[in-house]
């Protein structure tokens, strides 16, 4: 999980940017399958977050406040390249250290896996997303969709039973 | 009865919400259980491409390219990087900010670094302070302060005011070093006779003094008028330069 933890608040927004910029744009890109999109949103998302910044309460928890920020530009952002969005969940295939055959299969498999993820209904993704790849606990993942923990809780649910469904059937 | 339960837990076995002892029995159905020994393969088989994806390397080129395209997404919304000098000078501590464009605030009487800071930050999501990269600043306001310099050639850069402040600053840039004009008289220059209270209020607002020498515009009367830095300063300015007072 390549997910920046930090003890003490961000003293300024610059470092804001600096500690949530990696996750923030590997999420946009994993949620919208599209690299531009996700830069676009990505500029909304830190252009709007320094709106509020001052606003922001002292003692706030800024991660899941940045998620719902990019979670609602995700959300509202007009579908232009067809209902289907193949989510680009790592940029190359894995290639290092894996024979030829276990290579294709994972690769197999992670194309699967990017399909089955690109047809879950949007706030479904981006709470599955949250949750199991950016590690956020249901609670913040309730904050950054907008809805309870226990809401929250059965987007995933719903998600993982989704997937599971697709992967499993066969074609 | 058990398959039931173990299909309704298989979800949760992927988030990791289960206890370690549900999963155990959960492991031994499966290993008896055809069914759900498949369901189990494949939840596991899912989570093993799960943790490749959630491994993938960053990838800091696109970061930067992002943290790139981010800075020029804020400059173009008004919100452009400020880095700053801290100068000791005849009229005390100065503080001046610039951006790529050029110098966009000076300000007196803050002795606080981290003040002057927390300002600008409200206004810029980069503030940094920057000696060498603001050498130029830092040495054409000497100059002038040793009377070396009578005409600043620093950029300035004016985006936050409205274009009638900045019409008149962009005159009053004008104004030669040792000479005074009237509020009225630099209303007169601009097009707008008669609006020498406006003009007054447009140099209340200068964000660049010195640098732009709204302390050359006086009242006509020959009294100094106003100054945002203090009297005592345009005082010391307008001597300086070796304007007579009354």
């Amino acid at each position: 999980m390549a997910t920046t933890r930090v003890r003490h608040p961000p003293r300024d927004f610059g470092e804001l940017v600096d500690i949530h910029q990696t996750e923030i744009l590997r999420y946009l890109r994993r949620l919208t399958g599209n690299p531009t999109t996700a830069e676009d949103l990505f500029q909304d998302t830190f252009l709007r977050a320094f709106g509020g910044f001052t606003r922001l309460r002292p003692g706030s928890n800024h991660r899941p406040w940045l998620y719902r920020i990019a979670t609602n530009l995700f959300l509202n952002h007009r579908r232009s390249d067809g209902r289907r969005v193949e989510v680009a969940l790592t940029p190359e295939l894995p290639s290092n250290g894996a024979s030829p055959s276990t290579a294709h299969d994972g690769a197999v498999a992670l194309a699967a896996l990017r399909l089955a993820i690109g047809r879950l209904p949007r706030r479904q993704r981006a709470a599955f997303m949250q949750r199991q790849l950016h590690g956020l606990s249901y609670r913040e993942v309730g904050a950054a969709i907008g809805c309870s923990e226990a809401a929250a809780r059965a987007n995933v649910y719903q998600a993982v039973r989704r997937l599971r469904r697709e992967l499993s059937s066969p074609g | 009865m058990i398959c039931d339960l173990f299909v309704r837990q298989l979800d949760r076995l992927l988030t990791g919400d289960l206890r370690v002892t549900t999963v155990a029995v959960m492991r031994r159905h499966a290993a008896g259980c055809g069914p759900c020994g498949l369901e189990w393969g494949r939840m596991h088989g899912l989570r093993d491409v799960l943790v490749t994806v959630a491994d993938d390397e960053p990838d800091a080129r696109a970061v930067r390219r992002a943290r790139a395209l981010l800075r020029s997404a804020f400059d173009r919304a008004g919100h452009p990087v400020i880095r700053f000098v801290r100068l000791q000078t005849p009229v005390g501590i100065l503080f001046v900010g610039a951006t790529d464009q050029g110098v966009c605030d000076v300000t007196f009487g803050q002795s606080s670094e981290r003040r002057y800071r927390e300002r600008l930050l409200r206004r810029s999501p980069e503030v940094w302070r920057d000696d060498t990269g603001l050498a130029e600043v830092t040495e054409e306001l000497r100059a002038y302060f040793a009377r070396e310099l009578t005409r600043f050639s620093l950029p300035v850069d004016l985006r936050r005011v409205t274009p009638f402040t900045a019409r008149v600053l962009r005159e009053t840039r004008n104004i030669r070093f040792g000479q005074v004009t009237s509020y009225g008289a630099l209303a007169a220059r601009i097009g707008s006779p008669g609006a020498s209270r406006a003009v007054g209020g447009a140099l209340g607002r200068n964000p660049v003094p010195i640098i732009i020498p709204c302390h050359r515009v006086i009242a006509q009367s020959g009294r100094l008028g106003g100054f945002t830095g203090g009297l005592g300063t345009k005082r010391t300015l307008l001597g300086l330069e070796g304007v007579p007072l009354l």
